[in-house]
């Protein structure tokens, strides 16, 4: 008996603004679909954030409609739930994931808490905001009730527990029973696999990068999802790494070495199929950034989807002091930080940076794109 | 002319007469006795009733019946009389005892009304239990400078008899200075003054090495570790005092040298010791965060005359306790002398009140405050500064403390330890009267000392301000707790059904 648990795919995410982006995400999720069936499982746990927003892009639906029918097409059920970007707080709104009840879809909600899977209960509750705390944990407890009579059960949440996130989290780890099996998790995106009461509990993350900040989990833990046996009396959590379509590239080249480190980067560039996404930051020395900014232009625009460098300049000055002074004064990225800092939202300041760099560069065209992404988000939630 | 209720036999003294009566007279009463041209008051301290037919040799209840139908309600009443003085004479105790046969009349209410009047001075406690129409009022200069102790067991009384007290003082201008371990009187309301809260803060660049050495848990047995703080705390004090570091910098400072000193070869022996030291600081710095601050003022120019000075320590743990109340108890001390000395300091005198002092001044341990206490106890009467113990636990009071009260107020004690030891403290509390403490009903109190003239019963009147010490409705706190947890979850659980969440 076993299953495959994934989450967060954020489908409809379309990343700096980039189709290219938004594909990525869709082709991650074929993938994970195609090793679902090559793995063959008893059913398939989901545990929210399937689409980035709760309007999906129309591709986006089809994307998993696609999927899921041929999941359904193998006789594999999908028990899923609705994470917080597939929710919106408004009145008689439903996520979306309601449309594929038809595909084999078992969708776990407040007025169906939990199904039965071959004697393994399977139950849970979409996202619940901090505001709706405790309601959620008067849910839990319920489903802790109602779960006594079977041997195997599995709680599937999409929330994030104070242990993990303790600066903003919504469930305490005192409020989760320890009387499950498996505990579904969704919504932090690194990987995490811990032991908790009589199992397991698992975040399986998000299968692509959906921050730049991911890159380094990716790096160590790489992304994909779980096969768990249920066998056994404490469940077998296998790891099934994937192998993202696209490079991010993150690189701190030091000025006075840009020229072969250019040559280096380009190199191994040329070898990649796929056009890779790179931030790249300048350091050291004194140079005019317009330069720089040319040369990397020259050697990179071509064979990357996105270049985005970051200078960072040495003073003329020795003193340490006065440096971080100088930096200070001359990084507009910085100001432009502290200057919006009253919205106090992180999404605000890096849209206006975004800007900065793009019309910088001349790119009115990207310039157009992140605004409109960011609105979109900003309306469509 | 007053009643009789009964009159002297056996063997008199002129301290103490026995007496038999028909009448029923109340403990705590006071009487008065005429004889040889004088008039003396006293007061029942104990009663007995007995039958001489119906005694300890029967054991069948019905010939006890039997008696009851012939004999009726025969009892007698026996009782002793402690002498409290000649009313004419000031109070002094006469040179003769009464003959036996005296008279016993009920003293009458306005002799005591004369005797329980202060005039100027005076603070009203309350009315005598035995005769509600006299008022008793205290002597508020010899209660502030002879010290005064209030002794209850929880419940009875203890905070309501406080704030009576603190708002008779603020009635003549008093600077009364609590430390409110439960933050009771913070948000207390008194009709005749101000609250003027002070921030338990202290500046540990106004605190002594020994007090900050003691709050980082640095004892006096470990020496080396000690002359190892001394050293760092010496260089950083000079380097603020000189301007080298700003006050934020302190224990970063501290620190630093403390970590220059781990690294320096001469002292690779002690390096275990200066680690401790260092670690020590971290948990000084974790603990105390909330009291310590750089740049808090010293805590003594801020209290007010005219005014309840409350020092919260309600979130306070007990060895912050103990160091703030014995640095502001130093400090208060000190500042009176300078005063009185130089004219600088502290202009006014004032009376310090300190809740549950079997904590901060315990009888078998050696706190930081006992010391001052006590010391305050001996001295304070020539400098003005007044001291009032508030306890429920007399038995685990220091006893040196509790003896230099010289006044007392003694609402209900049970415990018989506790009330052995009230009586070795006080030497005008007899043992009757001391039986009489378990009887007492809330707010009714045994009043000693040289505040008033004699020793009384009083029941003390209530509090009319505003107090926050006051006991929580328990079953009625648990029922709204569930109800309002019932109603939130009611909402939460519509909200979310109705906001996306009904699918």
């Amino acid at each position: 008996m076993k299953f495959t648990h994934i989450s967060d795919n954020h489908l409809g995410f379309r990343q700096y603004g980039l189709f290219e982006r938004e594909t990525d995400f869709y082709y991650v999720f074929n993938m994970i679909i195609e090793k679902i069936i090559e793995e063959k499982p008893n059913f398939v746990i989901h545990s929210g954030d399937l689409f980035e927003f709760s309007r999906p892009p129309t591709t986006a639906l089809l994307t998993v409609q696609k999927g899921f029918s041929e999941l359904k097409n193998k006789n594999i059920p999908i028990y899923a739930i609705a994470g917080n970007h597939d929710i919106i707080m408004r009145k008689n709104a439903i996520p979306p994931q309601v449309l594929y009840k038809k595909f084999g879809m078992n969708l776990i909600s407040p007025n169906n808490p939990f199904f039965i899977e071959n004697e393994i209960f399977i139950g849970g509750l979409q996202y619940a905001s901090k505001y709706h705390s405790e309601f959620l944990v008067e849910h839990i407890k319920f489903l802790e009730n109602e779960s006594k009579k079977y041997k195997k059960k599995i709680l599937v949440l999409h929330q994030a527990i104070d242990k993990y996130l303790p600066f903003d989290y919504e469930l305490e780890l005192a409020d989760l029973p320890e009387s499950f099996n498996y505990y579904a998790m969704g919504h932090i995106h690194q990987r995490i696999v811990d032991d908790y009461g009589d199992g397991k509990l698992v975040y399986p993350g998000t299968p692509e990068i959906w921050r730049i900040d991911e890159l380094e989990g990716y790096k160590k833990n790489g992304k994909g999802f779980y096969i768990v046996d249920m066998g056994g009396d404490i469940p077998e959590v296998e790891k099934v790494d994937l192998k993202l379509p696209r490079e991010i590239i993150r690189e701190t080249v030091k000025y006075s070495e840009l020229n072969d480190e250019i040559n280096r980067i380009r190199e191994y560039i040329l070898k990649l199929d796929k056009k890779p996404l790179m931030q790249i930051n300048i350091e050291g020395g004194n140079f005019d950034r317009a330069d720089v900014y040319k040369v990397l232009k020259k050697a990179f625009y071509n064979i990357c989807l996105s270049v985005r460098p970051n200078y960072k300049l040495e003073s003329l000055l020795d003193d340490s002091n006065s440096e971080s002074e100088v930096d200070e004064l001359l990084d507009p990225k910085e100001i432009i930080r502290e200057k919006l800092k009253a919205f106090n939202n992180e999404k605000i300041s890096n849209l206006a940076i975004n800007i900065l760099n793009e019309i910088s560069e001349g790119e009115f065209k990207k310039v157009e794109e992140i605004a409109q992404k960011f609105y979109e988000e900003i309306y469509d939630n | 002319m007053s009643k009789i209720i009964g009159r002297c036999v056996g063997e008199t003294s002129p301290i103490e007469v026995s007496f038999v009566s028909k009448e029923m007279p109340k403990v705590g009463e006071y009487v008065s006795l005429v004889y040889d041209e004088k008039r003396v008051l006293g007061m029942i301290e104990s009663l007995v009733r007995g039958s001489v037919s119906i005694n300890d040799d029967i054991y069948d209840p019905k010939i006890i019946e039997k008696i009851e139908e012939i004999e009726g309600d025969d009892h007698y009443i026996k009782g002793t009389i402690r002498i409290l003085g000649d009313i004419d004479n000031d109070l002094r105790i006469p040179r003769t005892p009464a003959p036996p046969g005296t008279e016993v009349k009920v003293a009458d209410s306005n002799v005591l009304k004369t005797i329980f009047e202060i005039e100027d001075t005076g603070l009203k406690l309350g009315n005598l239990i035995t005769q509600e129409e006299v008022e008793v009022q205290v002597d508020i200069d010899k209660m502030v400078t002879r010290h005064l102790a209030i002794l209850a067991m929880t419940g009875a009384g203890k905070s309501n008899t406080v704030a009576v007290i603190t708002d008779g003082l603020l009635n003549v201008n008093g600077s009364i200075l609590f430390f409110d371990m439960h933050s009771e009187y913070v948000n207390a309301e008194f009709s005749n003054g101000q609250v003027n809260k002070i921030n338990a803060l202290l500046n540990p660049q106004y605190l002594s090495f020994f007090e900050l050495a003691r709050l980082a848990d640095i004892s006096r047995k470990a020496y080396v570790q000690e002359r190892y703080f001394r050293m760092a705390y010496k260089e950083t004090m000079e380097s603020l005092q000189k301007g080298f570091i700003n006050s934020n910098e302190f224990f970063i400072d501290i620190k630093k040298r403390l970590s220059d000193l781990l690294e320096n070869e001469s002292y690779k022996d002690d390096k275990k010791r200066i680690t401790a030291v260092l670690n020590k600081m971290n948990y000084l710095e974790d603990q105390y965060s909330n009291i310590l601050d750089l740049n808090a003022p010293n805590l003594v120019n801020k209290i007010k005359i005219n005014s309840a000075n409350v020092i919260d320590l309600g979130s306070v743990d007990e060895v912050a306790s103990d160091i703030i109340v014995s640095h502001i108890l130093k400090k208060v001390l000190s500042k009176r002398k300078e005063f009185l000395r130089t004219g600088q300091g502290l202009s006014f005198p004032v009376f310090v009140i300190i809740e549950e002092a079997h904590i901060l001044a315990p009888k078998n341990r050696s706190t930081n405050s006992k010391n001052w206490i006590s010391r305050i106890a001996r001295e304070g009467r020539k400098f003005g500064v007044g001291l009032c113990i508030v306890s429920q636990s007399p038995k685990s009071l220091d006893p040196d403390s509790l003896s230099q009260a010289n006044n007392m107020i003694i609402l209900r004690l049970v415990e018989p330890t506790d009330q052995r030891h009230v009586q070795t403290a006080s030497e005008s509390l007899s043992e009757d009267l001391v039986e009489q403490l378990p009887s007492l009903n809330i707010g009714e109190a045994v009043v000693l000392g040289l505040m008033t003239k004699i020793p009384t019963l009083v029941k003390i009147d209530e509090f009319r301000g505003k107090l926050s010490g006051r006991d929580l409705k328990i079953v009625e706190e648990w029922k709204k707790s569930v109800e309002e947890k019932k109603k939130k979850l009611e909402t939460q659980r519509e909200e979310f059904r109705e906001l996306g969440g009904d699918y």
